[in-house]
């Protein structure tokens, strides 16, 4: 059988009702070898849908017009079915919580290799050693509902392994893991590269975790030319907080959940136009601290000082913001319920996402979306924001137009508190960077602006 | 979570003993085992306590109400008078056991069910069923997935969209959290199904990770539960009255063997099944 991956004049449009379907993907042709190739590009760029042609979800899955010519180990992938593609291609997606299927981390890897008919021997086997490759062994037994984001991720990469399939794609693979995670999984592809299996990768983290063997990049559903690059003007220098007034605190705080104590003796303060930032492992109680300012989680001991009015809060899913027809909408949305009576247009336009204003939050990329769910936050010009995880699945470009924001926000007097695994980000961004470590808080050393 | 399949069937069965056995002695039995089965599983008691509370005091409303509403019977306790509509009249002891007879029959049938949903998680349920129905487990597996799920986005969109500004003022205002619960439920479901595809669902013959051993434990307890069922069949097909009622003077509960042979053997197949 012919091995590799050819894509020959591949030019593909989504479905789309009652407005001109855009290209996704024009006129790619590529092969894929063996080894780890790595896809980059803006978000929106079209990674996502060339990743999924190569499993065949587009065009059996999503439909649209599809044309030229795909073939994965001499399979055609119009004519062969997703499923049976299966067998060949193990799919990581970027949430892949969201396509999780049972209770435990055991049955969810098997649940590939069950399907695919493998004897209950190799399923156990199989599993093991899915588990091993990414370092979550010790999880075989626990409930899916009981890990943090960084571990489901995991889980779904094992998922994608415990078939053995001779390509693993991956869509964005490390945008929820910490420095560790992003670290192990990039050994495990480097050793699963090894052992033969081709790896393809779409990922804004790559840089200091993995070097891919080639690289391809993508602008507008296009190929660029290797090695050319959109200019992205540097992001700015925050400037220290002109004010000395404290306008949030946690005074010897624990913080406790169904009665455990998670985040125990905190204490820290931030000022107007401060920018603070939060790191940690997964699971470490980032999200949990920002909770706790926010209100949405009880203090078990201590005091907690916040403004009553004006805190914007940006969770890790973005999809929770977003369910209007128009990112216009859910901005002019949170002026209304804010009784403000500024332009939603002008509010897109200085945050740098007036391109986005007419489009639909479901068809954007996970980068646009997280975006538009900032754009919908701080609309309202808030005095505290409290931001999850804000540039998961952001590319370059995306991550300065962020810090930018956010000096913007800071020269209002807002002061932002951000959770995040991006170092690049906490450098750029905070003077102080915290990082929680065994429920407390202690400095980071060598990271923040210097 | 050890033997979902024979849980199941145990209350399967006994919520048939508890709906169709008006006698209170086989309902005490049921919510005896069921709070067995609830404690041998290590529940916490934070979880109980609730559960508890509700079935305290939906106990006491049965009672209460029974007693003040329902004039029958002929030991007569007191009199609510005539001013008072709806509720004046005698006030009775059979009323009142009438009323603890039915709160029993509650009861019994929130705790036995009470016994499977609080003890065994929706996917260990379909993942204990037989490999010849494992696809249509798997996807009643991923479907009861979404409900938990709607659930957790439910509580994540009310408190994004507070943070917005958004009021819960008004049955309109809800739209703002229903619709986007909804639309996110949708938009799971497809990329579930995605996901199932990409992971070769459907392709053919399915195997299991685990397979599902007959166990002698669990066959004799099943075998306990389809015996229970025996004496009830047998009592609506020969006609036998088997009902107690306090009315007109209040009785001693019925030791039919109709009675008693099915709640035993439930009670049984119930200590088989408890131990985790």
């Amino acid at each position: 059988m012919q091995q590799g991956i050819t894509f020959e004049n591949v030019t593909y449009q989504y479905p789309a009702w009652g407005t001109e379907p855009a290209n996704a993907l024009t006129d790619i042709s590529a092969s894929f070898g063996g080894g780890i190739t790595a896809v980059i590009g803006d978000s929106g760029s079209g990674k996502s849908s060339l990743l999924r042609v190569v499993n065949g979800l587009i065009p059996h899955f999503h439909g649209g017009n599809f044309s030229g010519r795909v073939r994965v180990d001499g399979m055609d992938v119009v004519s062969t079915p997703t499923r049976d593609l299966a067998r060949r291609v193990g799919f990581v997606f970027q949430e892949p919580e969201a396509g999780f299927v049972r209770g435990t981390v055991a049955r969810e890897v098997a649940f590939g290799p069950e399907n695919l008919g493998f004897d209950q021997k190799l399923i156990r086997q199989r599993v093991t050693e899915a588990l091993e490759s990414v370092g979550i062994a010790h999880l075989v037994d626990r409930r899916i509902k009981t890990l943090s984001g960084g571990e489901r991720q995991r889980v779904g990469v094992a998922a994608a392994l415990a078939s053995d399939p001779n390509t693993v794609v991956l869509d964005e693979p490390m945008s929820q893991l910490d420095d560790e995670g992003a670290r192990l999984l990039a050994q495990t592809l480097v050793a699963i590269a090894r052992s033969g299996t081709r790896v393809i990768i779409a990922e804004h983290r790559l840089a200091g975790y993995l070097k891919a063997d080639r690289t391809i990049q993508m602008h507008e559903g296009m190929f660029l030319e290797a090695g050319s690059k959109h200019a992205i003007a540097p992001p700015p220098t925050l400037s220290p907080p002109s004010s000395d007034r404290i306008i949030w605190e946690l005074d010897g705080a624990d913080v406790a959940i169904d009665g455990t104590v998670l985040l125990s003796n905190i204490n820290l303060a931030g000022r107007e136009g401060e920018v603070m930032v939060i790191t940690g492992a997964n699971g470490s109680g980032k999200t949990t601290l920002l909770r706790a300012l926010g209100g949405l989680c009880p203090l078990a001991r201590g005091t907690r000082l916040a403004p009553a009015l004006g805190v914007a809060y940006l969770p890790q899913e973005p999809g929770v913001l977003l369910h209007r027809a128009r990112v216009i909408d859910e901005v002019a949305q949170t002026l209304k319920w804010l009784h403000l009576d500024a332009s939603p247009i002008e509010v897109l336009e200085v945050l740098d996402l007036a391109h986005l204003a007419q489009r639909d939050p479901r068809d954007l990329s996970v980068g646009e979306r997280q975006r538009a769910a900032l754009a919908v936050v701080l609309a309202g010009r808030p005095r505290l924001a409290l931001l999850d995880e804000p540039t998961r699945g952001m590319d370059e470009r995306a991550r300065t137009s962020l810090v930018r924001t956010l000096a913007l926000l800071s020269a209002y007097g807002t002061a932002t508190i951000v959770a995040t695994h991006d170092r690049v980000l906490a450098h750029q961004l905070a003077r102080t960077v915290w990082r929680i470590s065994g429920g407390t808080l202690v400095p980071e050393e060598g990271v923040g602006v210097s | 979570m050890r033997r979902p399949g024979a849980l199941l069937v145990w209350v399967v069965g006994a919520l048939a003993v508890a709906l169709t056995i008006p006698d209170p002695l086989s309902s005490a039995l049921v919510i005896v085992v069921s709070w067995m089965i609830l404690m041998c599983r290590r529940i916490s008691e934070r979880n109980l306590r609730p559960l508890a509370i509700g079935l305290g005091i939906m106990g006491v409303i049965s009672l209460a109400v029974n007693g003040v509403l329902v004039h029958e019977g002929t030991t007569v306790i007191g009199f609510v008078p005539g001013w008072i509509p709806l509720v004046s009249g005698p006030i009775t002891v059979e009323g009142f056991l009438q009323g603890g007879s039915i709160a029993l029959t509650l009861i019994a049938t929130i705790s036995a069910a009470a016994s499977l949903s609080i003890v065994v998680e929706p996917t260990d349920l379909v993942e204990s069923f037989p490999q010849s129905l494992s696809r249509v487990a798997a996807a009643l597996g991923s479907a009861l997935n979404m409900v938990p799920a709607m659930a957790a986005s439910y509580r994540s969109i009310k408190e994004a969209q507070q943070f917005r500004g958004w009021r819960p003022k008004g049955v309109r205002a809800m739209i703002d959290v229903i619709v986007p619960v909804l639309l996110g439920a949708i938009e799971r479901s497809t990329q579930l199904a995605e996901s199932m595809e990409a992971r070769g669902f459907g392709t053919g013959p399915r195997t299991q990770l685990i397979s599902h051993a007959r166990k002698a434990r669990n066959l004799f307890a099943v075998g306990f539960v389809v015996l229970s069922g025996v004496p009830i069949l047998m009592a609506h097909l020969t006609h036998t009255p088997w009902a107690w009622y306090p009315y007109p003077t209040p009785s001693i509960p019925s030791i039919s063997y109709f009675v008693w042979l099915p709640a035993i053997l439930l009670g049984v197949a119930g200590f088989v099944i408890a131990p985790d």
